[in-house]
């Protein structure tokens, strides 16, 4: 580690790795800094994504690849099933090697990068962020850099100490908890992820079943972190794991929260730019955020190193970067909120019995159009949040 | 060149804050950590407004201080790893 570089990246995350990897490819002289002792490590995700997307940033690998998915299901709590193909092809990946390999690569393209290294400070010059102070092996030290970008994943205090405003509404914070269970042959379908939603299993969230081999599967929960006064997260998921799988074992506990708010408005400061779960840039419905960082990070870097190239990294310089996502992102994002809050405030049984309808229907042979229909025939009273479908379907597409 | 620290200054508290400041009782440790019950997932870093958790590689510290009391941590955390500081009573330290 030098007295200066070009760009600092904070956080070896994906979009940290990726972020880091396109600067050292424009040919500038990139530090990635991670606090964790190993990349990846531990695992704080259900390691769902989207394979078209991920390969945009990787190059498909077996090594981190536990299972391809055909199709998701949705489940009510009497256990009807909706099933339905998924909008792209689907891994499950192993976010370890997965973590490491991003950051390898960017290693590759020329980033220096180092572990055991927490960004504990921020400096200012002028005005604008400078740079950071690094604590390693118990010593701290300053480290300049011209552009530093903020990856430092759901904690996003890097950007918070530059003043941008990342503390999120407790609301739209999940709190999450997931066990690697064992024994899980035979109970479920390896090449089918699962979501189980009702408010009264997952208050404001769902509960997930992702296979990772034939006989291990990820089980895992979100709830919003305003609806804890039940039990937490992990008392939750106690209680689904014990109904639907008795006798299976925790090969591994993971813990986590993630922002579920939509983008930030402001991801940029003078001299600094945020990606990842560090900007919200998660989906804020299935808190998918993976694929989504690695966007937002390519984004920030097509802006910032045209920023560095004129010699210009003031906010105003940088936000071109927050226009990008807006454009590409931000209707989407506020869709899948709306659904979100949505299916928060739907009566429970209202929800079981659309999924216990919907699980009646050839959905495959309907137009989304003929499924809504019937489902409004069957409860008139969804007539508003249909509405809501309606046009944020619309945004989806 | 100056440093920005961690913790942006306290704001000033209104006079009435202030005064409920001073009458309640003080207790240095607000927020207890069980380090062996938590996951290291930085959830209740994000949520803390003041800004006073810090998660080291492998180790949760909170500046309690700078602790306002707002539970907000102790909501969110998906474990239990979290607990308002009873004054005398705690669920991890208790006498027997
Ligand atoms: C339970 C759970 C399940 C999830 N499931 C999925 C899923 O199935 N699919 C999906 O796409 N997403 C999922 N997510 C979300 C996904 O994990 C995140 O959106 C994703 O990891 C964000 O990537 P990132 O690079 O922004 O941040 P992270 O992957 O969190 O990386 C940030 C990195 O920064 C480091 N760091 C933090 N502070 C500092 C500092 N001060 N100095 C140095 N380094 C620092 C951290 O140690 C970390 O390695 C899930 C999240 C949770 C909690
Ligand atoms: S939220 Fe809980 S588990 Fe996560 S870092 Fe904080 S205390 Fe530890
Ligand atoms: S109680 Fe509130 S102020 Fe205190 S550490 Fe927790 S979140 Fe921060």
């Amino acid at each position: 580690m030098r007295e200066a570089y070009e760009v600092i990246v904070v956080g070896a995350g994906p979009a940290g790795s990726v972020a880091a990897r396109r600067a050292a490819e424009a040919g500038l002289d990139t530090l990635l800094i991670e606090k964790r002792q190993e990349i990846g490590a531990p695992v704080r995700c259900a390691e769902a994504v989207g394979a078209l997307a991920t390969q945009e940033f990787i190059d498909e690998d077996p090594r981190w690849i536990n299972a391809r998915i055909d199709y998701y299901s949705v489940s009510n709590r009497q256990g009807d099933r909706v099933v339905v193909p998924p909008t792209e092809p689907t891994w499950v990946v192993d976010r370890k090697v997965f973590d490491y390999e991003l950051a390898h690569v960017a290693n590759q393209a020329g980033a220096t990068v180092v572990t055991s290294a927490a960004a504990t400070g921020l400096l200012r010059e002028d005005g604008r962020a400078s740079g950071v102070t690094i604590k390693r092996f118990g010593k701290t030290r300053d480290v300049k850099a011209k552009l530093i970008i903020a990856a430092d994943g759901t904690e996003s205090q890097i950007a918070r100490w530059a003043g941008l405003k990342t503390v999120p509404p407790m609301a739209d914070y999940y709190s999450g908890a997931q066990y690697l269970l064992g024994n899980m042959a035979g109970r479920m379908e390896p090449n089918r992820c699962e979501y189980h939603v009702g408010m009264t299993m997952a208050p404001g969230g769902y509960l997930w079943v992702f296979p990772k081999s034939a006989d291990t599967a990820n089980v895992g929960i979100v709830i919003t972190s305003d609806k804890t006064a039940g039990g937490t997260a992990r008392d939750y998921l106690d209680r689904f794991v014990a109904e639907h799988y008795p006798g299976s074992s925790i090969l591994n506990v993971v813990v986590g929260g993630i922002p579920a708010t939509g983008a930030l408005k402001k991801m940029v400061t003078d001299g600094l730019m945020t990606v990842g779960d560090a900007a919200h840039q998660a989906d804020p419905l299935t808190a998918g955020g993976i694929n989504l960082g690695m966007y937002g990070a390519d984004m920030a870097l097509q802006v910032g190193i045209e920023a560095l190239r004129r010699g210009d990294v003031s906010a105003a310089a940088l936000q071109p970067y927050e226009k990008m996502w807006a454009e590409r992102f931000g209707k989407m994002h506020a869709a899948l909120y709306q659904i979100r809050k949505m299916m928060t405030q739907m009566n429970p049984d209202t929800l079981d019995g659309l999924i216990r309808t919907a699980s009646t229907l050839d959905l495959q042979s309907m137009t989304p159009g003929a499924v809504l229909m019937t489902l409004l025939k069957e409860y008139p009273v969804m007539l508003l949040q249909a509405r809501t479908l309606v046009t944020t379907g619309l945004i989806l597409k | 060149m100056f440093r920005f620290f961690r913790r942006p200054p306290a704001p000033a508290l209104s006079p009435v804050l202030a005064a409920t400041e001073a009458l309640a009782p003080v207790s240095a440790v607000k927020v207890l950590i069980a380090q062996d019950v938590c996951h290291h997932c930085g959830g209740c870093v994000a949520v803390c407004p003041p800004d006073v958790i810090f998660l080291d590689a492998m180790h949760l510290t909170i500046d309690q201080d700078g602790c306002t009391a707002c539970e907000r941590c102790v909501k969110m955390c998906p474990v239990h790893a979290l607990e308002m500081a009873a004054p005398k009573e705690s669920r991890h330290a208790r006498s027997v």
